[in-house]
């Protein structure tokens, strides 16, 4: 093969493998029965060699992506190769396991050719009700992962191609909303098939051993390349930190602290000095914050690396057990995947704003916002579940704004249509709209967080509620100021104003909670957070302040006392209404 | 091509294609099986003109034209220059931010792949801006109840703001409208009766489908484009009847079907991808007389190079496309398009780098070789100092090639950037060449397609002069160039011009609807889809987009032709079951299936355009050289003396050998050296790398 | 930074027991914290508790040394 030559072939080999996991992802979203899965994009679909070294990847939700080099490898360690045959899939969601959290099953198949193993199809998926306290898994005041769900070791889900009837009657019986689970590993399973079937034809078209040789060097080519991005970055121990606002459970503030060490081609981000696991659940497993950690580094460098586990390699994690970042068992760690998973990412960027001024940006919104509720049917008569999420505003960075209710870095999360979501639920949405105000000032200033106004249509039903974000802004940069605060409030029906939880159902935590009854009438607004501003407000041109008040995402009284621009500058060209 | 023939007979059908350069006009008359092509300058701004210009070149008395099917740029054109009209939004109170707040994120990188770790990708402005919207009190909840009426006050109040404001168009989405469209479609009589003149847009006239955000913006987009599309389209009819035409008018839609002027004034949105599509169409034709069900669809006119991938046989139709990320709820052939075309600007970048295009003198003025005031060096002048093209070929369009004026821009760039005249004409072409590659590498290699099965399928004006080159820059083994390249798009409305659809939500378990109800819907919208065709002998197709209860997203199935009783829709079941196992890997056959939506597809079989086959003759085609002139073969543009043909000259089984040219009316094709070509029995080339023909 | 092999002195070893349902005690690597699921790379420390240091992997043995005991001291 001339170097060209090989140089086609090896990119024809990953952008064939990339497209079959996509392949796999589109099969599994059209084909879910959960909104998380079908609008959400809360799942992946990847490959791995017989080692459980990944080997490709579709761009799917980045902190299942990162957590799969764990889970899928403790899998195939603890089990060992030889207890994959044929027409079996194993299942597991155990986060002690290499799991992000209790809610992502992983679903694992061998892929033979003739009659040899070659690898594994993956997928990750989150489901949305696995029993346990409360409704959606993400209950704000666990204690423990037994209160959290349904924890299934590595276990057979499929036999030959047969269920394993005895698995999912356990499962069945201990979701509440077993079709929903039945429709998405269906789902998935569908998606395992999709995988196995193209990489089989694609080892009979091009041969196992050129195949196993041609993914091992696309590995490697990975990690040269992520190594020269990291020996790009100037050399140096960079640190941060940022705080939490409770666990749930007491109402004290949780310190998460990183040291960035960059040496050469090598990055540590080690994470000690971060306060002690929590009893509530807001602590994050091992494979939590290194995929955080890989997300943040992977923001920060050549974004066209091929991702498979040779761009892993050379981003080392120090995350010392018993703390907020390696959670030990029996800890509660329902919402260390989306609370403290979104600080991660945050304080590593953070860290290495010193380092790499021009490529970072002001925190994002940080939060995912998780409300749950589920409760029986008015009209169906038949139990239902939801877990449901916001966008938030991202951080400014030195050229400019940061971008109104995006997903969190974690995620890649659609919102649910407000046509989708009333189909299911008794709700009716009284608004869906930016949040003024909640962009961090700044030069360049924070994106904005949403209001979402949900009125209750049935008799009752039971919510809960996971968000970080309600005490502190996410961080600005250089000057800007932190972004707006998260909230979730109640107006009881026929009351005057929406309240915080604390009062009007007085729970311990203003956004972490669980089991609460509402009722018909009864209105819940849920605001997400906004990003942190980049730069000194002051110095923002005057005609940008002027937009932002026209258009109605800054007050005048906000442009006055943070950006130093008074009503009368303002009304020159905004209050007479012109247009643009 | 035969000469005129004035008929009260009215027989022929014309297809009209609208290029950024060139405005191409075919015409074929399925009884004498007479084809004639000819074209013109495209003219911006008021593209009618160019329209009529290529329309009478064609020397056909329009009395004797039964149909024109039409595809125009006019959507696309106006979306991509920014020309639509200021469009106001009215929505439901509580809903309007939905245009900022989006629903795909974070997926605004370069490529979706580098988006999910992409901390500063731009989230795309909303389509409507803040200023331009308003929202009334009304609401409709789930499965369709009006809970709080429409206070037609305070619509009459937002709305006179939005006009006074400077809306020239209005678009009314609101929330469940698809359940009860009430609401809207009082608003828009209100509207109507207040400002009679101002297009008025409602969401569930455009994309009657649940998700609000998708369908407001569809919305939107459409009441910006029905004010440029209904000026477009008054013209051209009036133009046309003025000169005898009482035919049926038919435009294009994205997905390859056609519909008329009265559909498309209130619904421009359709036609969004209408002119590229046709050529598509033609391909997958082609491809399938030829025996190749995986051809590269490339067209590469004076501005753009629109390429799609055809796999066995098919176009790819997705549900849903995009214009800057903005959802457009419309069903359209995967195209891809990219500024690089005969008429790209070739220009040293801000980092010293050659580029070429995606700036382009498109039509005027043109190449600097046109002598029309072009002063910028372009592709197709790289390509005439470089021989390639000669003198002889763009005649057709009115045009003639000066040489001189291509060697003195181009020698003046080589000057700049320090390289003899030559081998800048070479570089030029080279960059023009690695871009097209790269747009073709989008879609296959990173779809997972290996180029090495596909054949590069060459036309537009420029196409074939590139194929041989951008086949090998993507390893793509072989090329096929059409008779008529040039004109192939405009035959491709004659090929592609045959299909109508009709669809409209049904929304049900299929356990809880009969058969007859669903023949009976089935049978208003066939009819729907006939009346467009009317009169012509029509083959109807039934569709259904059908999902198991719970799910999110429906597949389309097709129907049988006839469904009756219990029977008849068990066997429904059974069709999608089995559709469902192909493309997802299972099947749920104790699951409970639900009907979404119903489709009509009525079509007039493809007519086979027989362009003249070639006489049989032997290998040699030296009989049809017609000159032997220096031609920049080498990488630096160095020349070698080739042999030129000419196309109507070869014979079936003639083989030629590269490196030499192709001249015939509509386009010239350069044959590289190392590739030789072989002239197929149907008359279309078949070209190869090393002489191995497949 | 190098990843000199030479230089450590460790050796894989059976160590984690992920199946043992009765007991849920998880075992870390000494520089990381990572879990491990049955192989481990043990290095020979007499001055440590139990006589060895364990890791996930040997790269970890090399942080442990260039990183983590100059900047944190002692064991973990
Ligand atoms: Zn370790």
């Amino acid at each position: 093969m001339s170097g060209s030559d090989e140089a086609i072939e090896l990119v024809l080999l990953h952008n064939r493998l990339t497209s079959i996991c996509r392949e796999m992802g589109v099969a599994m979203m059209r084909t879910a029965y959960s909104p998380v899965f079908n609008e959400g994009f809360d799942f992946i679909c990847a490959l791995f060699d017989r080692e459980g070294e990944m080997i490709a990847q579709a761009e799917y939700n980045p902190s299942m992506l990162g957590a799969a080099n764990f889970s899928v490898g403790w899998m195939v360690e603890e089990l060992g190769a030889e207890a994959f045959a044929p027409g079996d899939v194993w299942i597991h969601n155990d986060p002690y396991r290499g799991g992000c959290h209790l809610p992502e099953h992983l679903l694992l198949k061998g892929i033979f050719h003739e009659g040899e193993l070659f690898g594994f199809a993956a997928t990750i998926g989150h489901v949305a009700e696995i029993g346990g306290k409360a409704v959606g898994a993400l209950a704000g005041d666990v204690t423990e992962v037994y209160q959290e769900g349904l924890r299934l070791p590595p276990v057979r889900l499929m036999a030959g191609g047969e269920h394993v009837m005895d698995v999912w009657k356990i499962m069945m019986t201990n979701h509440r909303t077993p079709k929903l689970t039945w429709g998405d590993l269906h789902a998935m399973l569908g998606s395992l098939r999709i995988g196995e079937q193209r990489v089989e034809a694609l080892l009979a078209a091009r041969g196992v051993a050129a195949t196993r040789r041609d993914v091992a060097e696309l590995s490697d080519r990975s990690e040269r390349w992520m190594r020269r991005e990291i020996a790009a970055i100037p050399d140096g121990e960079y640190a941060f930190e940022d705080v939490m606002d409770d666990d749930g459970i007491s109402a004290e503030p949780r310190r998460l602290r990183v040291n960035v060490a960059v040496r050469g081609e090598e990055l540590i981000a080690d994470f000690t000095g971060t306060d002690p696991q929590t009893a509530g659940p807001i602590n994050a497993t091992f494979a939590v914050t290194a995929s955080g950690t890989y997300n943040a580094i992977f923001q920060l460098t050549d974004r066209e690396v091929p991702r498979n586990a040779g761009c892993y390699r050379p981003i080392r994690v120090i995350a010392p057990p018993g703390t907020l970042v390696n959670v030990l068992h029996p800890g509660a760690e329902i919402g260390g995947n989306s609370e403290t998973h979104c600080r991660i990412v945050g304080i590593v960027i953070g860290a290495l704003a010193a380092a790499l001024p021009e490529r970072v940006a002001a925190g994002d919104g940080a939060t995912g916002c998780n409300f749950l509720f589920g409760g029986v049917h008015p009209e169906t008569g038949e139990f239902y579940a939801n877990y449901h999420f916001e966008n938030v505003g991202w951080g400014g960075a030195r050229h400019r704004d940061g971008n109104d209710s995006q997903c969190v870095p974690l995620a890649i999360s659609r919102n649910t249509p407000i046509e989708v979501f009333e189909t299911r639920y008794p709700f009716v949405t009284v608004g869906f709209r930016l949040q003024p105000d909640s962009g961090g000032a700044g030069r360049h200033r924070g994106g904005l967080g949403t209001e979402r106004i949900l009125e209750v249509r049935a008799p009752e039903v039971t919510i809960s509620s996971l968000f970080d974000r309600t005490a502190t802004g996410s961080y600005g940069l250089e000057g800007g100021l932190p972004g707006g605060c998260a909230s979730i409030e109640v107006r009881r029906r026929g009351e005057e104003r929406f309240r915080p939880f604390t009062e009007a159902f007085g729970t311990v935590s203003p956004a972490k909670f669980s089991n609460v009854t509402v009722h018909a009438g009864d209105q819940i607004r849920i605001v997400s957070s906004g990003g942190g501003g980049f730069g000194d407000p002051r110095e923002r041109p005057l005609e940008e302040v002027r937009r932002d008040v026209r258009d109605r995402v800054l007050s005048p009284q906000r442009a006055a006392a943070e950006y130093g621009v008074e009503v009368d500058e303002l009304s020159a060209g905004v209050l007479s209404g012109s247009p643009d | 091509m035969s000469t005129a023939v004035a008929g009260s007979d009215r027989s022929w059908v014309v297809g009209i294609d609208i290029g950024g350069t060139f405005t191409d006009v075919v015409a074929f008359d399925p009884g004498e099986g007479a084809v004639r092509a000819a074209k013109a300058p495209t003219t911006p701004g008021n593209l009618v003109e160019g329209v009529i210009a290529a329309v009478g070149a064609l020397e056909l008395d329009l009395e004797a034209v039964a149909k024109i099917v039409h595809g125009s740029t006019t959507a696309t054109n106006a979306l991509l220059e920014g020309t639509y009209a200021p469009t106001g939004f009215l929505g439901t109170r509580g809903f309007s931010d939905e245009f900022d707040i989006q629903r795909m994120v974070r997926r605004w990188g370069e490529t979706e792949w580098s988006s999910i770790y992409d901390l500063h990708q731009e989230k795309p402005p909303p389509f409507v801006p803040r200023h331009r919207r308003r929202e009334v009190d009304e609401r409709v909840v789930y499965p369709g109840t009006v809970e709080t009426p429409l206070d037609e006050e305070e619509l009459r109040a937002r709305v006179a703001e939005l006009v006074a404001d400077g809306a020239e168009a209005l678009a009314v989405c609101f929330i469940w409208s698809p359940a009860n469209p009430e609401h809207e479609r009082r608003a828009k009589e209100l509207v109507a009766a207040a400002h009679p003149e101002l297009p008025v847009s409602i969401s569930t006239e455009v994309a009657p489908v649940v998700r609000e955000y998708e369908r407001m913006v569809t919305t939107a987009v459409n009441a910006s484009l029905m004010p440029v599309m209904g000026d477009y389209l008054a013209a051209v009819g009036r133009e046309l009847g003025e000169r005898g035409f009482a035919g049926r008018l038919l435009m294009m839609q994205s997905h390859g079907g056609v519909a008329g002027p009265e559909e498309l004034v209130g619904r421009p949105i359709l036609t969004l991808r209408g002119g590229p599509v046709g050529g598509a169409v033609a391909a997958a034709e082609l491809a399938r007389s030829l025996g190749r069900p995986n051809v590269v669809s490339f067209d590469v006119g004076g501005t753009s190079c629109d390429t799609a991938v055809v796999v066995d046989y098919r176009v790819p139709i997705a549900e849903q496309t995009e214009v800057d990320y903005h959802p457009i709820q419309v069903a359209t052939a995967d195209l891809l398009c990219i500024g690089a075309g005969g008429g790209s600007i070739a220009a040293l970048d801000a980092g010293g780098m050659l580029a070429v295009g995606p700036r382009s003198t498109g039509s005027t003025p043109g190449p600097a070789c046109y002598a029309r005031g072009g002063e910028e060096p372009t592709l197709t002048d790289a390509n005439v100092v470089l021989g390639r093209v000669g003198g002889r070929n763009l005649s057709a369009g009115g045009v003639t090639i000066e040489a001189e004026r291509a060697e003195a821009v181009i020698g003046a760039f080589a000057g700049e950037i320090g390289r003899d005249t030559a081998a800048a004409a070479a570089g030029i072409v080279r960059v023009a060449v690695a871009t097209m590659a790269d747009s073709i590498r989008l879609q296959t290699i990173d779809r997972g397609h290996d180029p090495r099965d596909f054949s590069l399928l060459a036309y537009g004006g420029a196409g074939p002069l590139h194929a041989t080159l951008v086949a090998e820059a993507c390893a793509i083994p072989e090329v096929i160039v059409p008779l008529a390249p040039g004109a192939f798009s405009s035959l491709g409305m004659l090929v592609a011009g045959q299909g109508s659809y009709a669809q409209a939500a049904f929304l049900i378990p299929l356990e809880e609807t009969t058969a007859a109800e669903v023949e009976g819907r089935l049978a208003a919208l066939a009819a729907e889809a006939e009346r467009v065709q009317a009169g012509a002998e029509l083959t109807v197709r039934r569709f259904a987009a059908m999902r198991y209860q719970l799910q999110e997203w429906e597949l389309r199935v097709p129907l049988p032709d006839r469904i009756d009783g219990e029977a008849g829709l068990a066997d429904v079941a059974a069709r999608f079951h089995a559709a469902h196992r192909e493309r997802y890997g299972f099947a749920r056959e104790d699951q409970p299936i639900e009907l979404v939506a119903l489709f009509a597809e009525a079509a007039t079989p493809a007519p086979r355009l027989d362009l003249g086959r070639p006489e049989a003759g032997g290998e040699d085609p030296a009989a049809a050289v017609v000159e032997r002139r220096p031609v920049g073969v080498g990488e630096d543009g160095e020349a070698e003396q080739v042999p030129v043909y000419e196309r109507s000259l070869l014979r079936a089984g003639n083989v030629l050998a590269g490196p030499c040219v192709i001249e015939e009316l509509t386009a010239t094709t350069y044959l590289q050296p190392g590739w030789s070509a072989r002239v197929d029995p149907s008359g279309v080339l078949l070209a190869s790398a090393d002489g191995a023909a497949r | 930074m190098s990843a000199d092999a030479e230089q450590l002195t460790g050796a894989w070893a059976e160590r984690g027991a992920p199946d043992d349902y009765m007991h849920e005690e998880t075992l870390h690597c000494g520089c990381c914290g990572r879990m491990i699921v049955r192989r481990a790379w043990v290095v020979t420390a007499p001055e440590e508790p139990g006589g060895e240091l364990i890791f996930c992997e040997p790269v970890c043995e090399r942080i442990y040394a260039e990183y983590w005991l100059p900047r944190h001291g002692g064991g973990r």
